[in-house]
C-alpha cells in the first residue's frame, strides 16, 4: 500500500488507462528496486519505488476515478495523497484516454502527461498537436515511445515543471462556491462526483460526466487528425477478426499454436529436460547435503527431502515444471494482450459465455486455466462481479485440465484411439456447459453487460513482450510458490500420520465397484492432488482397457484441483465457498466417472 | 428501437442508456445520449461492434437491447418516408 511520505520526497502517482505502458514508465523511473503489495482490503497490487527525490508509486489501469470496482478505490486513495501526478496517456487513443486526464485536472492536483505510442501514432497516420493539447489542458505535455525509451528523459527534466491542469469554468465555479465546505478542491469534487459525501455539497456526477466527455469529444477535434486509415493492414485484420466467419477459425488456429507451443514444447520437451537435470543434480545434492544433519527416515527429513518433501519435490516442482509452462504462458498471452487481440476474443464469445453466467472478459482466465489453473483461478479477479468470480473459479475446478496434465491425458486418450479422445473433449464440453448454465439459473443475479473497447490490431513489440512475460512471471511465482510449498507440506503430513492409507480404503468400494476401476487407482487419485500430471501418469503405468482410461481420465479431469489450486480457491472465495467448491467437483467427478463406467464396462 | 437492432453499416443516435454504474462507464467510453455511432459488427444474439469516431467498443447484447436509440443514414434511405426527416 501507498506509505507515508519519506522526508523530502515527493509523492508522484503514474495513472493511466489500462495498457498504455504505464508500467514501462514506472520501470525507468524507478529501476530494479520495486516494491509490490497487496492494498488492503482488496486483492489489488501497488507497485513503489523511488526515482532521486520522488516516491513513486504505480496505480492499476483504470478508466475514470471514482468507487465502480477495486482498481478504482485503490487508484483514488493513491492519487488523494499525491504530490504530483504523472498522466499516461495512448495517443492512439486520445478519445477514450482524455476522460481521465481531463477529470485529473478537475481534480487540481499538479500534473504532467506523457502521450504514448508515438510511433504507433505516426505509423497510423495521426497526427496529434501536442502544442493545442498543452495549452489546453494547461500542463505540461510530452511526447513519448516508451518501449524505445524516446522521451523518457526529456518527461523526467519536466517532472518538476508540474502544474495544476485548467479546470473546466463549470468546475470552477461550482468549487468556488462549495470552498468553505471541506480543506481540499479534490474533495469537494469527488463529492460533487457522487463519490464521497459532504454535507451541503449535491451530487452532479451525471452532469459533469456528460460535460467532461464533450469537452474530450471537442478537444480531440480540434487535437487529433486522422488520415484515412480504412485500407490499412491492421485496421482490415482487426475488422475481419470480429466477424464470426473469420474470428472462429482464427480462435481455433489461434488456440491450437498455444498448444504446440505451450501443451507440446513447453510441458514436453523443456520440462522432460529440466525434470531430467532436477532429478539428476539437484535432488541427490540437496538430499545428501541435508541428510548430513539430518536423518533420512524422521519425519523432520521426510518433510525437507523425502519423497514429497519441500527441498526436493516442490523446488523440482517450481523451478522444472511451472516456471516453464508460466513463462511460456505469460509469453503467450502478452502477445495476444499487445496485440489487441484478446477483447475481439471476449466480443466473440460473450454470448456462449452469457449462457454460463459470465460475460467475453471471462476468456482469459478460461485459457490461462489451460495453463495453470492456479494462475487462473488468481486472474478471476479481473472479472466484473463477485458472481462471475465464482462461477469460473468452479468452472476451472471442475472442468479445464492444466498443461501440466493435458499432456499425459492426450497421450493416454489418443493411444486408444481418436474416437475415445473426441468422447472425452465432448464429455468436458457437456459438463462444462450444464454446470455453467446451471450456476448461472442457481445463483442469484445476472450476468455484467460486455462494455468493452476494442484496439486497433498492433504488432506487439518484443521487447514489451518480454518485459511483461518476466513480470508476471515473477509475480506469479512469487504470489503461488508459497502456496505450493503448503500444499506439498499437507501431503506429506497426511503420508507421515497414515492419513493417506486411511483415505485409500475408504474411497476403495467408491473406485472399484462404481468405477469399475482397480484399487491402486485410489494411490493414483490421490498423487493427483499433489500435481496433476503425477495422477495421470499413475495410470499411465496400470494395465487399463481402453474404456478403463477413459473413466480414469474424466474422473481425473473432473476431480478436485492439485492442491495449490485449492489453497487458491480457499484464499479467493473464503473457507465456506471454498469447501463447497472442493465438495462439488469431488461429487461431479466420481458421479459422472461411475456413471460412464456403468454404461459402458 | 435499440441498440441490439441494428444492421451492419447503419448509422444511428444514441437517446437513453440504462442508469446505474454501466452509464456512467458507458460515458467514460464516450457513448451518452446524442452520441452518433456506426455499428460495424453485430454478431448473432451477441454484442454489437459499434464505433465512434475512431474508437470501436463492443457492447453486450442485453445492455445494447436497453440503449434506445434513433436511425440515421443506412435504414433511413431505404424507407422512403423518413428520409426526408432525418436527411
Amino acid at each position: 500500500m501507498a506509505k507515508e511520505h519519506k522526508d523530502g520526497h515527493k509523492h508522484l502517482v503514474l495513472v493511466g488507462n489500462p495498457n498504455v505502458g504505464k508500467s514501462v514508465v514506472f520501470n525507468y523511473l524507478t529501476g530494479l528496486y520495486v516494491d509490490v503489495s497487496n492494498f488492503p482490503g482488496t486483492t489489488v497490487d501497488v507497485s513503489q519505488g523511488t526515482y532521486n527525490d520522488y516516491l513513486v508509486t504505480d496505480t492499476p489501469g483504470i478508466y475514470g476515478v471514482s468507487s465502480f470496482n477495486d482498481e478504482e478505490k485503490v487508484a483514488k486513495e493513491v492519487i488523494m495523497k499525491a504530490d504530483l501526478l504523472l498522466n499516461v496517456v495512448d495517443g492512439v487513443h486520445l478519445e477514450r484516454d482524455l476522460f481521465l486526464t481531463l477529470q485529473l485536472a478537475d481534480m487540481g492536483i499538479p500534473m504532467l502527461v506523457v502521450v504514448n505510442m508515438m510511433d504507433e501514432v505516426k505509423r497510423q497516420g495521426i497526427q496529434l498537436d501536442i502544442k493545442r493539447l498543452e495549452q489546453y489542458l494547461g500542463v505540461p505535455v510530452i511526447p513519448i515511445v516508451a518501449a524505445q525509451r524516446i522521451g523518457l528523459e526529456d518527461m523526467t527534466k519536466k517532472l518538476a515543471t508540474a502544474k495544476k491542469g485548467i479546470k473546466s469554468t463549470e468546475i470552477s465555479g461550482l468549487l468556488e462556491k462549495y470552498k468553505d465546505i471541506a480543506k481540499g478542491e479534490t474533495e469537494v469534487l469527488l463529492a460533487l462526483e457522487g463519490e464521497n459525501k459532504l454535507p451541503g455539497v449535491p451530487e452532479k456526477r451525471e452532469e459533469i460526466y456528460f460535460a467532461r466527455r464533450k469537452r474530450v469529444d471537442n478537444l480531440c477535434k480540434e487535437v487529433v487528425h486522422y488520415k484515412d486509415n480504412k485500407h490499412q493492414l491492421s485496421t482490415r485484420i482487426g475488422d475481419l477478426l470480429l466477424k464470426p466467419a473469420v474470428g472462429i477459425p482464427a480462435l481455433l488456429i489461434m488456440l491450437y499454436l498455444a498448444y504446440r507451443l505451450i501443451g507440446v514444447f513447453a510441458a514436453g520437451t523443456v520440462v522432460d529436460y529440466l525434470e531430467g537435470v532436477m532429478n539428476t543434480y539437484y535432488e541427490p545434492w540437496v538430499r545428501g547435503l541435508v541428510g548430513q544433519t539430518i536423518a533420512p527416515d524422521t519425519a523432520l527429513g521426510q518433510i525437507l527431502i523425502g519423497d514429497f518433501g519441500v527441498l526436493t519435490m516442490t523446488i523440482t516442482y517450481i523451478l522444472a515444471l511451472l516456471l516453464p509452462l508460466v513463462i511460456s504462458f505469460y509469453l503467450f498471452l502478452s502477445i495476444l494482450e499487445d496485440s489487441g487481440y484478446l477483447p475481439r476474443v471476449a466480443a466473440l464469445l460473450d454470448r456462449v459465455f452469457n449462457v454460463i453466467g459470465l460475460n467475453g472478459r471471462a476468456v482469459i482466465p478460461m485459457i490461462l486455466g489451460f495453463g495453470c489453473v492456479t494462475m487462473a483461478s488468481i486472474s478471476t479477479r479481473i472479472l466484473g462481479s463477485d458472481r462471475e468470480r465464482l462461477i469460473a473459479i468452479v468452472l476451472l475446478s471442475l472442468t479445464i485440465p492444466c498443461s501440466a496434465q493435458m499432456g499425459v491425458i492426450t497421450a493416454m486418450l489418443s493411444a486408444v484411439g481418436f474416437g475415445y479422445f473426441l468422447a472425452y473433449v465432448f464429455i468436458m464440453l457437456t459438463i462444462f456447459m450444464l454446470a455453467g448454465t446451471l450456476l448461472n439459473k442457481l445463483l442469484p443475479g445476472k450476468p455484467t453487460d460486455l462494455l468493452i473497447d476494442i484496439p486497433p490490431m498492433r504488432l506487439p513489440l518484443l521487447k514489451n513482450v518480454v518485459q511483461k512475460t518476466f513480470n508476471k512471471s515473477w509475480h506469479f511465482l512469487a504470489e503461488a510458490g508459497p502456496l505450493f510449498v503448503i500444499g506439498s507440506l499437507l501431503i506429506s503430513v497426511m503420508k507421515l500420520t497414515g492419513a493417506i492409507e486411511i483415505l485409500q480404503s475408504v474411497t476403495a468400494p467408491l473406485v472399484v465397484s462404481w468405477m469399475k476401476l482397480p484399487i491402486e487407482a485410489t494411490t493414483a487419485f490421490m498423487m493427483a492432488l499433489i500435481r496433476r500430471d503425477f495422477g495421470a501418469a499413475a495410470f499411465f503405468q496400470m494395465a487399463l482397457s481402453k474404456q478403463q482410461i477413459l473413466v480414469a481420465m474424466t474422473t481425473l479431469t473432473l476431480f478436485v484441483p492439485c492442491i495449490s489450486s485449492m489453497v487458491v480457491i480457499f484464499k479467493e472465495r473464503g473457507s465456506k465457498q471454498g469447501f463447497l467448491v472442493i465438495a462439488s467437483c469431488l461429487t461431479v467427478a466420481f458421479l459422472v466417472g461411475g456413471l460412464i463406467a456403468q454404461v459402458i464396462i | 428501437m435499440t441498440l441490439n437492432q441494428l444492421n451492419r453499416g447503419q448509422t444511428v443516435i444514441l437517446l437513453d442508456l440504462p442508469s446505474g454504474i454501466i452509464r456512467s462507464q458507458a460515458v467514460r467510453l464516450g457513448l451518452m445520449p446524442g452520441t452518433e455511432v456506426t455499428c460495424v459488427q453485430k454478431m448473432p444474439k451477441g454484442p454489437v461492434i459499434i464505433r465512434k469516431n475512431h474508437q470501436q467498443i463492443a457492447v453486450g447484447e442485453a445492455l445494447a437491447a436497453q440503449i434506445t436509440v434513433k436511425a440515421l443514414g443506412q435504414e433511413v434511405a431505404r424507407d422512403g418516408k423518413r428520409a426526408q426527416r432525418w436527411a
